[in-house]
């Protein structure tokens, strides 16, 4: 008799949670994500946030890193991926509570970041949220996917 | 036709829509495992792991960028090398790729090394043993998953410690819940 395989999809352990940045009825991130990115780009970063969500410290984070400059006022952060050979980069910041807000999403090459302006975005939305002039919502993460 | 039936449909009939599927879960845990063994091994740094395997730290640096999916097997021998590890690449089902990401954790994935693996040390597999419990079915919808890995760490007799222990095998039964 041949074995066959059942799989059970338990829910993963995640210490982080993931918003987009919204502003008015406006959701950037997800005009960007939905708007934008190739299907090869959607599921990279679909991926790309399950795992990074289950890294409790996210100095370990895949592709993270903290920019400098003026978004360093805001603790504004980076995470990289790759996907159409593109170099892909989320900015975000943290909030109390092991929250992950995505502020902008652009792609970047050379010194060019595209859309143009991706930083000062980041930076002036990062302000909207210390002045609550804009809110977050929640980024689900499909265990199913 | 909602979000999770529109992809479903798509992956059942695009070539496309499964290559970028199957490309970014390797492109995400693939770098992730690289990431982990290297950060619990006795060389931390790129550089160091860069000198153990023969490539240039930008290369490290690249293959540990999310989405950096387009490693060579030459490339993942190389770093299994170093890290003295085995590697798997195996054809699997899209839930056991599934199974495998949402169990996938960067913080506990460890591997132990042939220097302490005593079961490697001391016997052969032969027939009877754990590599040979697991039979795929034939029409299981086989795609690649890569892990890198030991047979030490296996579990309930499965030969992919990737899969978490709430893979459970059965003689009958549906072969996989990804579709349902």
């Amino acid at each position: 008799m041949q074995n066959r395989i059942k799989v059970i999809l338990s829910s993963p352990t995640y210490f982080w949670s993931f918003a987009d940045y919204v502003e008015g009825r406006q959701n950037p991130i997800e005009n960007w994500y939905s708007g934008e990115l190739s299907e090869d780009a959607r599921f990279q970063f679909d991926s790309l946030v399950k795992n990074t969500a289950k890294i409790e410290n996210h100095l370990q984070w895949g592709g993270f890193k903290f920019l400098s400059g003026k978004p360093k006022k805001y603790s504004i952060w980076q995470l990289d991926f790759i996907a159409d050979r593109r170099q892909y980069r989320v900015l975000g910041i943290f909030q109390p509570g092991r929250r992950a807000v995505l502020l902008e999403g652009c792609y970047h090459k050379g010194k060019i970041y595209t859309p143009q302006g991706a930083l000062e975005t980041a930076c002036k939305r990062a302000k909207n949220l210390m002045e609550k002039r804009a809110t977050t919502v929640g980024r689900k993460i499909d265990d199913t996917f | 036709m909602d979000e999770r039936s529109t992809t479903l449909s798509r992956l059942k009939s695009s070539f496309d829509t499964r290559r970028a599927y199957i490309s970014a879960k390797l492109g995400t845990l693939v770098p992730s495992q690289i990431r982990a063994l290297r950060t619990k091994s006795d060389m931390p740094r790129q550089a160091d792991l860069a000198r153990a395997s023969e490539m240039l730290q930008s290369r490290i640096s690249v293959l540990e960028t999310p989405g950096a999916a387009n490693a060579t097997l030459d490339t993942l021998s190389r770093i299994a090398a170093a890290f003295k590890v085995g590697v798997i690449v195996k054809f699997v089902p899209f839930s056991e790729m599934l199974a495998w990401e949402n169990s996938f954790s960067q913080d506990q994935f460890d591997v132990i090394k042939i220097d302490q693996d005593a079961q490697f040390l001391a016997a052969s597999a032969g027939p009877g043993s754990s590599m040979a419990m697991v039979s795929i079915p034939a029409e299981s919808q086989g795609y690649l998953f890569i892990g890198l890995a030991n047979r030490t760490t296996y579990r309930e007799g499965f030969c992919n410690p990737m899969v978490p222990a709430s893979i459970v095998t059965q003689p009958t039964g549906a072969a996989s819940s990804f579709f349902q």
